[in-house]
């Protein structure tokens, strides 16, 4: 690859970036190739890029770069050390990301604060927290409540989601890769089976612990500190449980509805809407 | 768990109505005759609860001391006229529940058996003495189950477990429903591949309980999980299986329309072999539960026969319901899911 090609594609990262400094070069004197490709390489990994550079590399390995075919040497090399260290490259997002069930970061290793990306929202709220917490032991509703943060946890990891905050009485899961609609829908729609056997066998209260859940995607900013971010997608998904949802029960708002699966649809039941968000709601009905 | 009473009497039977009415529990009359056969076939692992009606009866007390004297088999006692003079001495002959006139009158509620089966299953871990059908002249049932259900345990896991030994386990037959339409409108590779999804995803859920995957030939198989007889803790995975069949769907089959499947649970003795080693494999529970999946457990169903429903845990004994009779055993099945209308 020439020197003129490395600097676009690190260009393409940093937007700014100047070979010629980082090597210590006079302008006007050409940089060795060898030499060109270490620098960029370590200033990637210093600014935290590396991962969005190998990206990159994968894109123009497949589909060439300004109209050229660049076959990246090695790649599969680099390819195969990156995933060794936990990640997978996901096609849709064209990014790296955590393998679900081993490292589990809440930005799955490769969102940066302030990046903006499609997510899909999981709301989940304890029903009747508070008369719970007056009429039970402390231990007995800590328990029941540990156990079903075990239950969500392992539900929404199955599909690669991030439990974003837990709030005591409920909280929030997010996931960013793998059809994000379907995640989060077939993470509740699970997460109410599971309630169905937890009540039946294991809690520790005198009534089932009952959910509500409810699920919304779109574009939202990304902050560690989740109290940070500021999203009209957050506020939809939280008014959504809050105002259209009943105990034991998933409700869904049209945007993620008119995206699931037709297997999944006749499951789900319209429910009106809330002025501009028409909803959708699952529950776990027997026969009688 | 079955009800039997055996009685004489048609007033008898209207003051079990309500258990009746309820169908939570399969409920049978025998004559007071049939007492006999139960007293001397009676087996172990069949689930039952047995009421025995003195009323009007000449000779209550030696009923009552045959009944004291049967191994340990716990019943319950009919006494509309407040004839036994010491009822609490029932108790301590074995007799779990007793009738008395005011009780008789006012009905048999199903709060009441609740009651009596829970206090059973504490009071009787090892799978209690089963009823039996006897014939209408109490002689020895020629139709009875040709497999016994005496249990040989397995244990909690499969470390116990040797080869070419017999044991119960429980035995879990699942297979598709439709594929045979699947075969019509597409290519055996196909429904191949679908047949390899189910038993990877049964693979999947069967493993947290200790289920291996026994035997698979087109589109169904037998899983095998190890029996401690106190408990079935294959019901749960295959209740998960039924309840996340929507998604499983989605997540496994990628089809257009959705595939179903139908399970059946029984607790049955076999020889154990590795897998692909059970050709020669000899056993009536294994050709029961074979029989049972196939010809008597409707499309999407999942059944349990009489022996498995005792074990259901009292959180879920809402979910079965009773189903019918087959090859001489109550059947029970999971109510299923429903969507919204």
């Amino acid at each position: 690859m020439d020197i003129k090609t490395m600097v676009a594609l690190a260009r393409r990262v940093v937007g700014s970036y100047d070979l010629h400094e980082r090597c210590g070069f006079p302008h006007g004197v050409a940089v060795p190739n060898r030499d060109a490709a270490a620098q960029i390489v370590e200033d990637m990994i210093a600014s935290s890029n590396f991962l969005v550079f190998v990206s990159l590399l994968i894109e123009v390995n497949q589909h060439g770069f300004v109209g050229r075919k660049i076959p990246i040497r090695g790649l599969d090399q680099i390819v195969s050390e990156v995933m060794d260290a936990g990640m997978v490259y996901d096609a849709e997002t064209h990014a790296f990301v955590e393998v679900s069930g081993r490292r589990q970061t809440s930005n799955w290793g490769v969102i940066r604060d302030g990046d903006v990306h499609t997510f899909g929202f999981l709301r989940f709220d304890i029903v009747g927290n508070s008369r719970l917490v007056r009429e039970y032991d402390e231990s007995v509703v800590m328990k029941a409540y540990g156990d079903l943060r075990e239950i969500i946890h392992a539900v929404i990891e199955r599909r690669n989601g991030r439990l974003w905050s837990w709030e005591g009485d409920g909280g929030l899961a997010a996931f960013f890769t793998d059809e994000v609609d379907s995640a989060a829908v077939l993470s509740g729609m699970e997460i109410l089976s599971e309630l169905v056997l937890y009540n039946a066998l294991q809690c520790p209260l005198d009534e089932p612990l009952r959910l509500r859940l409810a699920v919304h995607s779109g574009t939202s900013e990304y902050r560690s500190n989740v109290s940070d971010i500021q999203s009209a997608t957050i506020k939809k998904v939280y008014q959504i449980e809050a105002h259209h949802t009943q105990p034991n029960s998933l409700t869904v708002s049209d945007t993620v509805f008119y995206s699931l699966d037709p297997l999944i649809e006749p499951w789900f039941v319209s429910v009106g809407s809330d002025g501009d968000t028409a909803c959708f709601r699952y529950a776990v009905t027997f026969e009688t | 768990m079955e009800i039997v009473v055996y009685t004489n009497s048609a007033r008898t039977r209207t003051c079990f109505d309500a258990i009746e009415r309820s169908r939570k529990y399969a409920l049978a009359f025998e004559p007071l005759d049939g007492l006999d056969g139960w007293l001397k076939n009676g087996r172990n692992g069949t689930p039952s609860l047995v009421y025995v009606d003195l009323t009007g009866s000449n000779d209550a007390a030696a009923v009552v001391k045959r009944l004291s004297r049967a191994n340990g088999k716990p019943f319950c006692i009919i006494d509309a006229r407040n004839s036994v003079e010491d009822p609490a001495g029932l108790f301590r002959s074995g007799a779990v529940d007793y009738v008395g006139r005011s009780v008789f009158v006012a009905g048999i509620t199903v709060k009441r058996i609740d009651e009596v089966v829970s206090f059973v299953r504490n009071a009787y871990p090892e799978p209690a003495p089963g009823h039996d059908e006897p014939s209408r002249d109490g002689s020895r049932n020629e139709k009875r189950p040709a497999s016994t259900t005496r249990f040989k345990l397995s244990g909690d896991t499969w470390d116990s477990v040797q080869l070419d030994r017999e044991y119960t386990f429980a035995m879990l037959f699942a297979e598709l429903d439709n594929v045979v339409d699947y075969e019509a409108k597409t290519s055996l590779g196909f429904t191949a591949s679908l047949s390899e999804a189910f038993s990877r995803l049964v693979e999947r859920e069967v493993a947290p309980y200790q289920g291996r995957l026994w035997m698979w030939r087109d589109y169904g198989g037998l899983v095998l999980f190890p029996f401690n007889g106190k408990s079935c803790p294959a019901l749960v995975s295959c209740i998960r299986l039924v309840l996340n069949r929507p998604i499983e769907n989605v997540q496994s089959f990628h089809l257009n329309t959705p595939l179903s499947f139908r399970l059946a649970l029984h607790l049955g003795n076999t020889v154990y072999r590795h897998k692909g080693e059970t050709g020669h494999i000899v056993s009536d529970s294994v050709n029961f539960i074979h029989h049972l999946g196939q010809k008597f457990t409707p499309p999407s169903a999942f059944t349990i026969t009489s022996e498995v429903h005792r074990l259901v845990p009292p959180g879920l004994a809402d979910l079965f319901v009773p189903l019918g009779n087959f090859e001489h055993r109550s059947i029970y099945r999971m109510r299923l899911p429903v969507k919204p209308r």
